[in-house]
């Protein structure tokens, strides 16, 4: 059981890496790098047919893998207008936009996450440019807890799997699980180009769905040995 | 309820399990009948169909309908799995009705009344599916049975999904002070936070009691969803099939597996009984179990699950169930013909062997809106037929689903109670010349909250009473009160009896502050405190 636990971690981890990578700026090797990526796990990762997202999620590989370079400058386009657009109902990607208080509270959500990232020993690369309530380095950091996880699975370690998820557990009620789905469903209300569409709804199913299962699985691996933490050093 | 379109694409498939013949049922005929009866396509049978192998679901996905009726022989062991192998083909789940024919009719029945009955069951299955409306990635959770096994944790199919309900941002009035859905929410699922309902989706069974709770529409469930619900109740009593009369039987997936235990422990029962499945009971409204007798349900019966109920609203069932049978009684029909049955065993094979009531409705019906929708009333207005309503004394009931709202001289008109009402029922119109509190009975879900949030003692009461002539009646004027008018500009101060109750309060006319207040309007109070 605990190398199916570790198998589904390092998906997870995989699926918020994918995530992170489709939400930031559509250069061409980025591109190419998600339709390898795309294409290597249609290939090789047929487990998430038993699970809830698996519709969303494969019509997200099958777009990411049809991709073609000729598309990248109308990708960008698209990009740009739906998401770094100025313009009123546009989907921003950055989480104090979501937050009531906005933009008096900016400087004080960003302090929280450097905190919260620095408490596990991370901190943005300063090579994205972006913020630390960015949505691809908020998914990127889930993406690092659940390889952490995964790697306690491995290691026959359930009380730092259980710490792994219940920092992944507190990030998701404290930050992405509250404004990613809002920001997915603005994205989607846009009507955006097919590739932007399908990663808001890959997005959405998929930070929906990890929401309850991080519960689900924190609960299974304190019952399997794992400790709740009862600090934030945990992890 | 707001009419919200089904999905336009909602083309329905039919696959029945070669081994229903085996079982008893007559598939060659059920195969020339659905095409045309329920308007499917394909109808086809398939070996292994229970099993949903590859080459089976293959087969399904290849039809390309957006909508599924299976017909199967037994209700599956693992519903993750079952769940897990249509996903795996492409297939949405909650776009898939799978109908236990093997249980619910071709064990239970000698084969032609099994195929009879059968043509029943895939109708309303297919009915309910086609309302199927979609569901979104918020609306179903993961859960793990009580029992994991190390192979099902290597392939995912452990997990099972759990639907919960959503709520509709637009439609929801908790911003105007609404949490009927709160209140009713019989594990605290549910809090009124701001401007939005939040849902602790770990404590949520996703019993569906919140959806029939909200009276303005806005909580969705995959598997509660009330349009679902009245197609399938509607689709089995009209559809065409050799069998009369026919029964409503309300069951939740607990005690749906009792029912069909009965033919797996040979334990017969008639076949009129035609069960509707919905998540829990308590989310089963006294009214739903009266609208089946207006469409020409010859009886409705209420199956619940006894103490395995996760939501423990026995009680509350079989209120409302009391609550019914006083309804018909007072309308001089036969009060059992809405009966709580026993949950299982020996006790519930015997009260399903008490014979129907031959005839139909015998002249009730109910308005051709949805039957399970708002308003309400107009299923029981319905019922009562060409009864003289107004000659129905009125019933006072705990689980009547309407109110009485009354008010007494003390009324000042203030308009707290309207404001606290989450269903405007009560409602202040003001004008130049007065100020009118309005009441709708057939709005009136009986939630008290304007009791509480009168101001003046002993002005307002609420009784949990069902008045037919009042539900009929329309909207009435609870108390109107003429406006005073200002001494110096003559615009209206406010209700003349509000002003009576103020001077009271500050000490009688000659106090000062009631000089002021009972003669000049604000603005013109303003003005003499400025000069």
């Amino acid at each position: 059981v605990r190398a199916s636990l570790w198998r589904l971690a390092r998906i997870r981890r995989d699926g918020y890496g994918l995530l992170a990578a489709a939400l930031l700026y559509p250069d061409d090797a980025r591109l190419a790098r998600l339709a390898a990526a795309a294409r290597r796990w249609l290939r090789d990762r047929p487990e998430l047919s038993g699970l809830a997202l698996h519709r969303p999620w494969t019509a997200l590989l099958r777009t990411l893998a049809a991709t073609r370079p000729q598309e990248g400058p109308a990708l960008r386009r698209a990009f740009t207008e739906a998401c770094a657009s100025p313009r009123d109902g546009a989907c921003s990607l950055y989480e104090s936009q979501y937050v009531p208080g906005s933009p008096q509270i900016t400087p004080v959500l960003i302090a929280a996450l450097e905190r919260e990232y620095a408490e596990a020993g991370l901190a943005p690369s300063p090579a994205l440019g972006e913020p630390a309530d960015h949505l691809a380095v908020e998914l990127e950091y889930m993406a690092v807890l659940a390889d952490r996880e995964a790697s306690a699975w491995r290691r026959g370690l359930p009380a730092d799997a259980a710490g792994a998820l219940w920092r992944q557990q507190r990030f998701m009620r404290q930050h992405l699980g509250r404004w990613a789905p809002r920001a997915a469903r603005r994205l989607i209300a846009l009507d955006p180009v097919p590739f932007y569409r399908a990663v808001a709804e890959g997005l959405l199913a998929f930070v929906c769905h990890d929401r309850d299962l991080i519960d689900l699985l924190l609960a299974h691996a304190v019952g399997v040995g794992g400790a709740m933490p009862t600090t934030g050093a945990a992890g | 309820m707001a009419d919200r379109s089904v999905v336009a694409d909602s083309a329905v498939a039919v696959f029945l399990c070669t081994d229903l013949e085996g079982h008893g049922l007559d598939l060659a005929t059920l195969r020339r009948w659905a095409p045309h009866a329920l308007s499917a396509s394909p109808v086809a049978v398939l070996p292994d169909l229970c099993r949903l192998e590859d080459s089976v679901t293959r087969t399904l996905r290849a039809a390309e309908a957006s909508r599924l009726v299976l017909g199967i022989c037994d209700r599956p062991s693992s519903l993750g799995r079952f769940h897990a192998r249509l996903r795996r083909a492409g297939l949405d789940p909650s776009a898939v009705e799978a109908v236990n024919l093997g249980g619910l009719a071709a064990r239970a029945h000698p084969r032609p009344v099994a195929t009879e009955k059968a043509k029943l069951l895939l109708a309303g299955a297919a009915a309910r599916v086609r309302a199927f409306r979609g569901s979104r990635p918020d609306q179903w959770k993961p859960v793990l049975p009580a029992a994991v096994t190390r192979r099902a944790m290597m392939t995912w199919s452990v997990f099972e999904y759990q639907p919960v309900p959503s709520v509709d941002g637009q439609r929801c009035r908790v911003a105007d002070g609404c949490s009927l859905c709160v209140d009713a929410c019989p594990h605290h699922a549910l809090d009124a936070a701001g401007d939005g309902i939040r849902l602790e989706r770990a404590a949520c069974t996703g019993c569906g009691v919140c959806v029939t709770a909200c009276p303005h529409d806005a909580v969705e469930m995959p598997g509660a969803d009330p349009s679902q619900l009245s197609a399938q109740v509607r689709e089995v009593l009209r559809a065409p099939a050799s069998l009369e009369p026919r029964g409503i039987l309300f069951a939740c997936a607990a005690s749906m597996e009792a029912l069909e235990g009965l033919a797996t422990h040979h334990r017969s029962f008639p076949p009129h009984w035609l069960p509707v499945e919905v998540p829990c009971l308590g989310m089963v409204p006294a009214v739903w179990m009266l609208a089946p007798l207006g469409l020409g349900a010859s009886a409705v019966a209420v199956l619940p699950c006894g103490d395995r109920c996760r939501s423990a609203r026995q009680e509350v069932v079989g209120g409302r169930v009391a609550y019914c049978q006083e309804v018909l009684r007072r309308l001089g029909l036969d009060e059992t013909r809405i009966t709580l049955l026993p949950p299982a065993g020996e006790m519930l094979a015997d009260a399903l062997q008490r014979p129907l009531p031959s005839s139909g409705a015998g002249g009730m019906t109910v308005p051709d809106h949805p039957i399970l929708a708002a308003p309400a009333s107009g299923v029981l207005l319905g019922l009562a037929g060409g009864a003289a309503v107004g000659s129905v004394p009125p019933l006072a009931h705990p689980y009547s689903p309407w109110g009485l709202v009354e008010v007494t001289d003390r009324c000042t008109v203030c308009g707290a109670c309207a404001a606290a009402c989450p269903t405007d029922a009560l409602v202040v119109h003001r004008t130049e010349e007065e100020s009118r509190l309005t009441f709708a009975p057939d709005r009136c879900v009986a939630c008290g909250r304007c009791v509480p949030a009168c101001p003046e003692p002993e002005a307002l009461r609420m009784r949990q009473v069902t008045d037919l002539r009042r539900l009929g009646g329309g909207q009435v004027d609870l108390k109107r009160a003429p406006h005073r008018r200002c001494v110096r500009c003559g615009a209206p101060i406010a209700p003349e009896a509000m002003l009576q109750r103020i001077t009271a309060l500050l000490g009688g006319e000659d106090g000062p502050g009631a000089r002021v207040i009972g003669r000049l309007c604000v603005d013109c109070r303003a003005h003499q405190a400025g000069a």
